[in-house]
């Protein structure tokens, strides 16, 4: 059975094609389109899962959307009668887009691909994300937890996900769920526009904003949420301007508790002890939020085994706290934990549902996007009139980089199929030597012109991990998909500089042979020659652009930065030329196409 | 000459889109006071609570309707 997800109108639209159980192929819009968070109908995205799978639309059983439109309206309609008169601006924005694309999702999906009415389906928000991880998962038996800012009506769920038997007949069912407009990742995101970053795109920058304050503030975090003893909460709406105002978070009261906003991208805020601190005190709310949701799951379900997905579970410093004190023995994330992972698990969860005993699949890798021809390297490089040599294998390509790494370069590494979710794991990265402090700033500001402050992570060969973090247990999945933090080992952080943030911690990848083998080398072969069998790993991108995919996108994105040298496939330039490329400014286009707050 | 015309062509086309999205905020305007408004004050007469924002609660989970698989990809609401 080939059945193709979609999310798409908010942000991050995708599409990931799962045959007979079996994902192969997902990928964001962004990646194709080249604009960050790109919302449209992923037309790129579906393109490349049909080639990739060599299908045409013709050959699909079944098209899912990864939420339930209408009752998605019925929401925004509930909270803008219920907030009359002061939700006009927010009515008039929304029914805009609601009448102009929302509401057609079905007829817009069927003439876009030219399939009928009774092959599109529709999978709920957090199903999906449920889906997501529990499908993706090792577990047999798990309990699931999905928190984001808000799907239809759901912003938070608990579920159960069962599997057995020859045929894996599956049963995944959500149990309860919170509703709108109580919401962490809602309370998370009023915090990030406070703070000056974009909603849906800075929640990242608060979490690496977080260490260098303390949480003075917690306790006025804490009187805006009304907890109850099984881990839920609702929000008090004074607080918040979410619900009524289309542009706007946050209420005058919280800027009179906390001071006035960040100005929207103004200055560093690193330097400001106040808006640290705010920092500070919203990701240790986060945290105990989610530990008190994690552990009511576990308390429902009794399951040792814990799925999770949702914006929240990207979350790494809060995932940490989840792996060692919710009570579970095992935790898996969805790397795509977003709404771009929405497309997949409704995928997933359709297969199961409508086909007849799917494979069984579990996620080892991430290597879900595109895959480039060497051809098209040599081309794009050739286009750059950028001189390049071709490497004679795995062995020489790990040698040379690494001795570039050692040397103290910055390397843009371009290897195989690009990963699934928003982290880079290897596929499409920009590699650095993690030991001298120095390096975090060259790269923050000649490489991806971005924030000071802001952490890089470090890559480790998984057999070496637990010798340089102080990991629990032995280094559970979640580090494969660096989607938790561990303290650095204090013995070790003076040879792990760059990559250890302020508080000691790291958001470290383990990489392990069998996943990406030729990672892996490289890993090895610069720990050969410094000692330490790490990498600096961040994304292959620069402030506020989608990571690269094409080869061609590598190149222009090296040349547009201060990167010494671009390996891609088995070639290898150190040229540059003599006037960089000018600084390109796509994040403004790029804005107007992501729905940050969900109506 | 043709590249003209083109340009004229997307002139007109972007007048006409402003011109219907000032319509389209006109109107939708007035079915948030002319509709919305009325929906709104009843409701609020009668107490009710649709974002569950009033009152005590001893949790905010709500359970969630068990359904057939199959069944449940159907709907588009």
């Amino acid at each position: 059975m080939r059945v193709l997800g979609l999310s798409f109108d908010y942000h991050d639209a995708a599409a990931a094609l799962v045959v007979d159980g079996i994902p192969v192929a997902a990928a964001p819009e962004e990646r194709f389109s080249r604009l960050k968070h790109d919302r449209r109908l992923p037309l790129r995205s579906i393109a490349f899962c049909l080639e990739r799978a060599g299908l045409k639309a013709g050959d699909l059983d079944a098209v899912v959307f990864y939420e339930k439109p209408f009752r998605k309206l019925s929401r925004i309609l509930a909270g803008a009668v219920s907030t009359f008169p002061s939700s006009g601006a927010l009515f008039r924005r929304a029914m805009g887009a609601w009448i102009d694309e929302r509401l057609w999702v079905g007829p817009r999906i069927e003439s876009a691909l030219g399939v009928a009415p009774e092959k599109v389906f529709y999978c709920e928000h957090h199903l999906s994300h449920a889906a997501s991880a529990f499908l993706c998962s090792p577990f047999d038996d798990a309990a699931t937890l999905t928190v984001d800012g808000v799907g239809e009506w759901a912003t938070a769920s608990i579920g159960r996900g069962r599997r057995a038997g020859p045929d894996h007949a599956f049963d995944l069912t959500l149990e309860s769920e919170m509703r709108y407009p109580h919401s962490l990742g809602l309370l998370y995101s009023a915090f990030t526009a406070y703070l000056g970053f974009e909603v849906n795109e800075g929640e990242y920058k608060v979490m690496g904003l977080a260490p260098y304050g303390v949480p003075r503030h917690a306790d006025a975090v804490r009187r805006m949420i009304e907890p109850f003893a099984d881990g839920s909460f609702r929000l008090d709406l004074d607080w918040f301007a979410f619900h009524k105002d289309p542009a706007r978070s946050f209420s005058r009261k919280f800027e009179q508790a906390f001071g006035p906003a960040r100005a929207h991208e103004s200055g560093d805020p690193a330097d400001d002890k106040r808006l640290c601190d705010v920092a500070a005190s919203i990701q240790l709310v986060c945290e105990e939020l989610m530990l008190g949701l994690a552990k009511e799951a576990r308390r429902r379900t009794g399951s040792r085994n814990l799925c999770l997905a949702g914006g929240v579970a990207l979350n790494a410093v809060s995932n940490e706290r989840l792996l060692r004190e919710a009570g579970f023995d095992s935790i898996w994330i969805q790397p795509a934990g977003g709404d771009a992972g929405g497309a997949l698990g409704a995928a997933l969860y359709a297969a199961n549902a409508l086909g007849a005993a799917p494979a069984r699949y579990e996620m080892k890798s991430v290597a879900l996007g595109a895959e480039h021809a060497a051809a098209d390297a040599a081309a794009a490089l050739k286009a750059a009139g950028l001189p390049f040599v071709e490497l004679k294998g795995e062995d020489e390509l790990c040698d040379r980089v690494s001795a570039l790494l050692s040397e103290g370069k910055v390397v843009g590494w371009h290897q195989g199929r690009s990963e699934w979710g928003p982290r880079s794991l290897g596929h499409r990265s920009i590699l650095a030597d993690p030991r001298a402090a120095g390096m975090k700033d060259t790269v923050n500001a000649k490489i991806k012109f971005r924030e000071m402050y802001r952490p890089f992570a470090p890559s480790i060969c998984a057999g070496d991990a637990a010798d340089w973090f102080e990991l629990p247990a032995a280094a559970p999945d979640p580090y494969r998909f660096m989607l938790a933090t561990a303290k650095t080992r204090a013995d070790r952080r003076d040879r792990l500089a760059a990559v250890t943030h302020v508080d000691g911690s790291s958001r470290v990848q383990t990489i392990d042979p069998a996943q990406s083998p030729l990672f892996h080398k490289l890993a090895k072969a610069l720990g050969g020659r410094t000692g330490v069998p790490a990498t600096l790993n961040t994304s292959f991108n620069l402030k506020g652009e989608p990571i690269v995919d094409s080869p061609a996108d590598a190149v222009s994105t090296f040349l547009a930065s201060g990167m010494d040298a671009l390996a891609v496939g088995p070639f290898l330039t150190t040229g540059r030329p003599e006037n960089p490329a000018p600084r390109r400014q796509t994040w403004e286009s790029s804005k107007t196409l992501n729905d940050g707050l969900g109506w | 000459m043709r590249s003209h015309l083109q340009e004229g062509l997307r002139r007109v086309l972007a007048g006409a889109v402003r011109i219907a999205t000032a319509i389209g905020a006109v109107l939708l305007t007035l079915v948030y006071w002319l509709v919305v408004g009325p929906v709104a004050l009843t409701l609020r007469l009668l107490g009710a609570d649709l974002l569950g924002v009033r009152g005590k609660a001893a949790t905010a989970w709500h359970p969630v309707e068990r359904e057939d698989p199959k069944k449940r990809l159907e709907s588009a609401g």
